[in-house]
């Protein structure tokens, strides 16, 4: 392991930890796991943050910190549907795949490289399938398995191609010439090398098993996955871009035009609020390859601003999908399977849910005010000084189609009382309110659906979900407002 | 330019917009629960600290300082990549300047508005927008880019379009706010078409760096620039031919009228003209037809007030013409005599309007001349007011609007521009038939029309609208007193020889060359040249008080014009009527086409075409989408081969 990843293996220690704890603690105290190791992990990244001991250079450490952040959140939001399972194998494993991307994101060397992104993977797979019980997870865990064993093999033959033509494991310090005997093995190497990592940004078109395993996760863990996956996977993208042949460049600008725009295609159809993020999050994804263009610092910090608040809207989004989860009275289940239209309805119910998320989805769709609408400018004038008309009209095009999809929500979420004025036959407005009429609704309808934590748990974690909400609209604003002073 | 010091003074410049602007959001936000004596003392006070805040500016000023405010830099702008962009505060002399007659006199109006609105429904939305006016228009003066002033522009004329339509109960109200809000929305578009053709050519919108550079524009690109400007300043300005809003804005509050639509708002196209000086000296052509524009405004306004019969539209179309001299001195490039003008203006005009609502107020909302009379005895101080406001605005000496008219024209003399001398002339004379007319037919001789305004007097009396408070009546009386008193002596401010406020606040700004001194001064132009001004002025007084004076019905020669020409000139020379039947049937029709034709077929069928490719190709991505796992482990070893093989072929093409 090379010494730039060390901070991010105490992530790996508090998963032993964890681990351990859980021999000695009773059974039922186990939920109070997750918030201690969330903290632990906040406070321990945070420190080493701030203490300028993470490595390498200031955009792995925001990424550092945007990992450690997500997995906290990730803890929080999947804490009420921890129960009847393994809490603290959960924990370890939220907190092991933290400490992968912390090693992938401050890798200089592909053995640390893959190792990070094996880590994660590994243990990304597992969280999938969380729900043991689930068909449906168990499905697109697989499907996760599988696909991302085969990314996971090109990256590797990737690595070996690399290796063979540069004969160092290390990162290259300059960009690798394409010409020359090894040059055309050089950039088939680093081709795979983008391949492998642009599977886990879940570019387009190796994106397709993000829908199904963003569905499949609870929305701790897709929320993990949309947020610091991407984060990770972009961080050592960025680096590997910064050496990789010129002539890898085209062919990542391809996958860029095709992730924003089939990605917004792609979440005009869903109908199912995760799918629609995972579609969301493809495009984002593309978005912020828009920041590799020219290679330059200006660039990185373009993405820098556009990663955190991709982040901070994304994971308040998924915030409000909690909300609207809790808002729901006991016996109505989780929303592991929600469609867009019953979240809406069921963020409708609580007080301040359809204004955060009014806030995080104007700042996905790029309106003022907000981190989206800085993070873009920033990235269309990278795009545009570095002459790349053609990725700046794509992020146009896509942000333009996506605004669509993302404007229902909020509409149904503002307006709960009236589906269907879109043109859209909305389902009967059963939920929040049908639903809370009804106290006495069988339990073992709750039982079924797997979530009779629920309301154990519910006021404290209730009050956490909604201050992660509003701290991610927090962070959203002041990106959109002041910019220039955070990225200092 | 002075240095750069001073800076610690910048601040000065932050107050004076930034306290109207607060008192405008707390009594829009609170101005219902407020009793109205909080609602004015919030409003008179913020304006207060305005004008302390301009007058502390202008003694920084004055003792060598040049104030500025500039921001850190756009929050979009982290790396503060386009520096002329930016919107700061600067406060040189001609910005402060007008910054010190606005908040000066708008000081004054705030508290007579207090008196006059006192009862009105509205009293607290009022002030929210009158102080949200003061807010927009000193950020007009002190902007120290076009992108500031533009920001500042745009707000006085959303401030304007709200307090025109203030009793929006009135149709007529409406449509009038609605008409000068289209009118001067014209002239934005002016404002931003030169700006863009400035940033594109001088790379720059600051005020200091477009005077460097603007000697080193193409000719083009400085005669258009400088035409599209002139077409905002003369909307903004109710010039020839965009006036026409001026006239209907009379709908709004008569202090309103008095400060946005005579003293201060209507002069933003002079003092853009004014500020880009550098960009109007490059190109003489351009500052020629800014004079020109002007001379014709002044004549035509002086022409058609001579022809209303209702009290504030003869005082809009004097204002049209007074604003039409100081554009004239601004064209001739004697800038500091079309600034004395503004600024006697000022107080002449608000002077003339206030006491014009005195009347209105007491005659309960009567503003026909013509049903007015024999006020002189039970309203002396609108009376004598109106008194000094005619004389300052006929420029009778030693009021004060001669110094600031003769030295307009004394420059037009002295520059070989004899036309416009002549229409300036001829404007003075009218000038002097139309203020005395006025006056001759509000208060002098016996009640006119049925009942005679006596009669609406008594009633009113009777109605108890005369026993209001006595504070309130002060409210309205001691500002107009002031005013008064101010347009008296006003042009006292600029005596060669003796008195020099005007160059010492302007010449840094303008140089010696804009400096014309009023009349006498040692140009050649005194003697004839110099006071036929004011003999005509005088003469036209005279023929004024005689066909309309109280001796006038004794003898039974009150003069009535020619009927044809009556109409027309109450018609306003029918300029109106041209745009109805030109532009306005043409929009409508267009609109109608657009409607029928662009919008269904065009747009509608565009926007639901781009829908339907979107919604295809989302159907297409989602078949790709629904497969198995092995279709999608398929694409992607089809996509990394594409990968690779696209990044090996770019090795091979690149050699």
């Amino acid at each position: 392991m090379p010494p730039h990843g060390w901070p991010a293996l105490w992530l790996g220690v508090g998963a032993l930890a964890v681990l351990v704890a859980e021999l000695a603690l009773p059974a039922r105290r186990q939920t109070v796991l997750p918030v201690c190791a969330g903290l632990a992990a906040v406070v321990l990244a945070g420190s080493l943050w701030l203490a300028g001991q993470a490595p390498v250079d200031g955009f792995t450490r925001l990424v550092f910190g945007l990992v450690a952040l997500a997995a906290a959140a990730a803890l929080v939001l999947a804490w009420p549907q921890l129960d009847p399972g393994e809490p603290a194998a959960f924990v370890a494993l939220v907190l092991l795949a933290a400490c992968g991307m912390g090693v992938l994101a401050s890798s200089t060397s592909w053995p640390a490289l893959f190792v990070g992104l094996e880590l994660l993977s590994l243990s990304l797979y597992v969280l999938v399938a969380y729900r043991r019980e689930d068909r449906a997870a168990q499905e697109g865990a697989f499907k996760y398995f599988v696909l991302g064993s085969a990314a996971s093999g090109l990256l590797l033959l990737g690595i070996a191609l690399v290796y063979g033509s540069t004969g160092t494991l290390a990162f290259p310090r300059e960009p690798v010439p394409a010409s020359g005997p090894g040059g055309s093995l050089a950039a088939a190497g680093f081709a795979l090398v983008v391949v492998g990592l642009a599977f886990k940004l879940a570019l387009v078109p190796f994106h397709f098993w993000a829908p199904d395993a963003y569905q499949a996760g609870t929305l701790g863990v897709t929320a993990f996955m949309a947020v610091a996956t991407k984060a990770a996977a972009f961080a050592a993208l960025a680096r590997v871009v910064r050496v990789a042949p010129g002539a890898v460049l085209p062919a990542l600008w391809g996958l860029a035009v095709a992730s924003m725009l089939a990605g917004s295609l792609g979440a005009l159809r869903q109908r199912d609020f995760r799918r629609l993020m995972a579609y969301s999050g493809m495009a984002n994804a593309g978005y912020l390859l828009m920041a590799l263009v020219d290679r330059s610092p200006q660039s990185m910090t373009a993405a820098a601003v556009y990663l955190a608040a991709y982040a901070a809207m994304t994971t308040g989004l998924f915030a409000v999908a909690a909300l609207a989860e809790a808002a729901t009275p006991a016996g109505a289940g989780p929303l592991n399977r929600a469609g867009v239209e019953e979240v809406a309805r069921r963020a409708a119910a609580h007080p301040a849910a359809p204004w955060l998320m009014v806030l995080f989805l104007a700042g996905l769709t790029g309106l003022p005010v907000t981190g989206g609408f800085v993070g873009k400018v920033l990235l269309l004038r990278s795009a545009l000084q570095a002459q790349a008309t053609g990725l700046a009209l794509s992020l146009v095009a896509s942000t333009a189609i996506l605004a669509y999809p993302y404007w229902k929500l909020a509409y149904r979420a503002l307006r709960p009382g009236r589906e269907g004025a879109l043109g859209e036959p909305g389902e009967p407005a059963a939920g929040a309110v049908g639903v809370a009429g009804q106290p006495g609704l069988p339990a073992g309808v709750a039982g079924s659906q797997g979530a009779p934590g629920l309301s154990a748990a519910r006021p404290a974690v209730v009050r956490a979900w909604l201050a992660l909400g509003w701290a991610c609209a927090l962070v959203t604003v002041a990106l959109g407002v002041m910019p220039p002073w955070l990225m200092r | 330019m002075h240095g750069q010091q001073a800076g610690q003074w910048g601040w000065l410049l932050a107050v004076a917009p930034a306290a109207p602007l607060a008192a405008s959001l707390i009594l829009a936000a609170f101005g219902r629960r407020l009793s109205a004596r909080a609602v004015a003392w919030t409003a008179v006070t913020a304006v207060g600290v305005a004008a302390a805040a301009v007058a502390g500016a202008v003694a920084v000023y004055l003792s060598g300082g040049l104030l500025r405010l500039a921001p850190a830099g756009w929050w979009w702008q982290p790396g503060s990549q386009a520096p002329g962009l930016g919107v700061g505060l600067q406060g040189d002399g001609l910005s402060l300047w007008f910054a010190l007659i606005v908040t000066g006199v708008g000081f004054l109006i705030h508290v007579y508005s207090v008196g006059y609105m006192a009862g009105d429904p509205g009293f607290a939305r009022y002030f929210a927008e009158l102080t949200y006016f003061l807010f927009a228009m000193l950020l007009l003066v002190l902007a120290d880019g076009l992108m500031g002033m533009l920001l500042g522009w745009a707000n006085v004329g959303l401030a304007s379009y709200l307090l025109i339509g203030f009793w929006h109960h009135r149709p007529d109200a409406r449509a009038a706010s609605m008409k000068a809000f289209l009118v001067t929305l014209t002239g934005e578009v002016g404002i931003v078409l030169a700006s863009g053709m400035l940033w594109g050519a001088a790379g720059t919108l600051r005020f200091a760096e477009l005077a460097e550079r603007a000697g080193g524009l193409s000719r083009e690109v400085a005669v258009a620039a400088g035409l599209l400007l002139l077409w905002a300043a003369a909307a903004k300005s109710a010039q020839l031919p965009l006036h026409v809003w001026l006239p209907d804005a009379m709908a709004g509050p008569t202090p309103v009228s008095a400060l946005i639509h005579a003293a201060t708002m209507v002069t933003a196209g002079v003092y853009l003209t004014a500020r880009m000086h550098p960009l109007y000296a490059a190109v003489p052509q351009a500052s020629l037809a800014v004079a020109w524009v002007g001379a014709a405004s002044c004549l035509f306004g002086a022409v058609v007030a001579c022809g209303q019969t209702d009290i504030k539209r003869v005082l809009a179309y004097s204002t049209m013409s007074q604003v039409g001299y100081m554009l004239m001195g601004v064209g001739l490039l004697a800038q500091m005599a079309g600034l004395f003008h503004f600024f006697t203006q000022a107080f002449f005009k608000a002077l003339l309007f206030l006491a014009a609502g005195l009347v209105i107020h007491r005659l309960q909302g009567e503003q026909d001349l013509t049903r007015m009379g024999g006020l002189a005895r039970s309203m002396p101080l609108a009376y004598w007011a109106t008194w000094a406001g005619a004389l300052a605005m006929a420029g009778i000496p030693p009021f004060s609007g001669y110094f600031s008219k003769e030295a307009v024209l004394e420059a037009a003399w002295s520059r070989g521009q004899t036309g416009l001398w002549a229409a300036g002339t001829l404007a003075a004379g009218l000038t002097g038939f139309y203020s005395f007319r006025l006056l001759a037919l509000a208060f002098l001789g016996p009640g006119r029309g049925p009942g005679g305004s006596r009669g609406v007097q008594q009633a009113a009396t009777a109605a108890g609208h005369h026993e209001e408070p006595a504070v309130l009546r002060r409210a309205m009386e001691v500002p107009v007193a002031v005013l008064a008193v101010l347009s008296a002596v006003g042009g006292l401010a600029w005596v060669p020889g003796r008195t020099g406020w005007v160059p010492r606040m302007l010449e840094p700004v303008f140089g010696t060359t804009a400096a014309h001194g009023p009349a006498g001064e040692a140009h050649g132009a005194a003697g004839a040249v110099g006071w036929l001004p004011v003999a005509l002025a005088a003469a036209g007084a005279c023929l004024a008080l005689y066909l309309y004076g109280p001796g006038a019905r004794a003898a039974g020669r009150r003069w009535r014009a020619p009927a044809g020409l009556q109409r027309a000139l109450a018609e306003g020379l029918y300029v109106d009527l041209a745009y109805r039947r030109t532009v306005v049937e043409a929009v409508v029709h267009l609109g109608a086409w657009l409607e029928r034709v662009a919008e269904t077929v065009w747009i509608d069928g565009s926007v639901r075409g781009v829908g339907a490719l979107a919604a295809l190709l989302s159907s297409l991505l989602g078949r790709a989408q629904a497969g198995p796992v092995r279709r999608y482990a398929l694409g992607l070893l089809a996509g990394g081969a594409a990968v690779v093989a696209w990044a090996v072929w770019s090795t091979w093409s690149a050699g």
